[in-house]
């Protein structure tokens, strides 16, 4: 190995990781103690790499991240099981049964549909790529468009919402059921609502009162009127979405 | 290692790379969140729990193609005429640096560069699973990490007018990636 080929490999090098033990590095590293010139450059090299990695590190993580990935496990957590023995699953479902009735069990899985119901619909409001599929509509092409498009052309939106410009809309699927998604123009952005049929829907047990939750960095609220399910999600306070409805 | 666990120990880097990946906020963001929700939906894919964070950045990464394959959401800056430069910068150089400038000169890298070496600033990752992660072998993981290196150092320089711009010395040419890991 000569010189330039041990720079080849050293430039790579990073300390006090599992580099320390990959015989790939070894022999650069012997040649590099023995070659002060070598020796100098691979310091400088490190100087540099170290610099390099302060830098990329000082970059600020948003302070609200981590409350929102951990308010995501809330939705979802209880259908994903995570790093739970399958005994204790099993064990912890015999004694939900025992103690508690089969009720209760329905009531889980009744929540964990409703939280991934939010978070599908979450994930179609941050898809920016084909966010609607049609738009510039007036009214009547709206319901026109939606009643061909097999959506729900008779929604009924609160007042305050209602007054906003629909911007377009389109048909997402959920669990082989299609839900109308409108995104309507508000406060310099826009907010998406999500129409479907409670028929589709019938363990959800919602009412006429929003529940508000944040998914995926939106705030959500979710209800339920006349035959509809309603799922308003946003990048608002719950505050600015409250004053919509 | 539970939920909670992995978004303390991991979401900071993760949304560094995410974020040098994207190259704004709220994609990395989304990046960040959508690699987390496939942990609490697809955990049953993690098998060796030693393995999550490898499992993280990776599912991270393939979220990331899977978007650009379908949009131009990512636009992909090529950066020419710096490959074969590189700068006499200083750590001190860097070190008086704002961060935020390190990072703009990272994000005119194009993306196969840029990639490697933000792994390798993170030092998240064995080059076993970064060769893992972006399916090449080790030897061209070094190689794109050191033309990058290069590519950063001249770009900075550029940026620098307390560089001095004869002090430009040429790399040798790209070698190939070294036969024994690939």
């Amino acid at each position: 190995m000569n010189r330039e080929e041990a720079r080849f490999i050293l430039q790579a090098y990073r300390p006090d990781t599992e580099d320390a033990h990959d015989p790939q590095f070894a022999e650069a590293l012997a040649l590099a103690r023995q070659d002060p010139v070598l020796a100098q450059w691979f310091a400088n090299e490190q100087a540099m790499d170290a610099a390099f990695a302060a830098k990329l590190r000082a970059r600020p993580i948003p302070a609200d991240l981590k409350p929102e990935l951990l308010l995501a496990r809330s939705t979802i957590a209880r259908r994903a099981g995570w790093r739970r023995p399958l005994w204790l699953a099993a064990a912890a479902s015999i004694l939900l049964l025992l103690a508690l009735g089969g009720w209760r069990l329905r009531s889980v899985r009744t929540e964990v549909q409703l939280g991934d119901y939010r978070l599908a619909m979450t994930r179609a409001a941050l898809d920016k790529t084909e966010h609607v599929e049609a738009y510039g509509m007036d009214a009547s092409e709206l319901k026109q468009w939606l009643t061909e498009h097999r959506g729900h052309p008779d929604f009924v939106l609160p007042p305050k919402l209602a007054e906003h410009d629909v911007l377009g809309c389109k048909i997402v699927e959920w669990r082989g059921h299609r839900v109308t998604l409108l995104c309507l123009k508000f406060d310099g952005g826009h907010v998406d609502i999500f129409v479907a049929a409670v028929a589709d829907m019938p363990d959800f047990k919602l009412g006429p009162t929003p529940q508000y939750a944040v998914v995926g960095g939106l705030t959500t609220a979710t209800w339920q009127h006349e035959g509809k399910v309603y799922h308003l999600a946003g990048n608002f306070s719950a505050e600015r979405l409250k004053a919509l409805l | 290692m539970d939920y909670e666990q992995a978004v303390a120990l991991y979401h900071e880097d993760l949304h560094r790379f995410a974020l040098s990946l994207a190259r704004n906020p709220d994609d990395a963001r989304d990046l960040t969140q959508e690699a987390y929700c496939r942990l609490l939906t697809k955990s049953g894919q993690v098998r060796d729990q030693t393995k999550v964070k490898s499992w993280l950045f990776t599912t991270l990464y393939r979220v990331f193609l899977g978007w650009k394959r379908h949009e131009q959401r990512f636009p992909h800056i090529e950066l020419s005429g710096v490959e074969n430069e590189i700068a006499m910068l200083t750590p001190e150089t860097v070190e008086k640096m704002d961060s935020a400038v390190v990072m703009a000169a990272l994000s005119q890298i194009d993306e196969h560069h840029r990639t490697p070496l933000v792994l390798f600033y993170l030092r998240s990752l064995s080059y076993r699973e970064i060769s893992g992660l972006l399916d090449i072998p080790t030897g061209t993981v070094m190689s794109r990490l050191s033309r990058a290196k290069a590519a950063l150092r001249a770009s900075l320089t550029a940026r620098d007018p307390a560089a001095d711009a004869t002090n430009v010395i040429p790399l040798p040419p790209q070698r190939p990636p070294f036969s024994k890991s690939s």
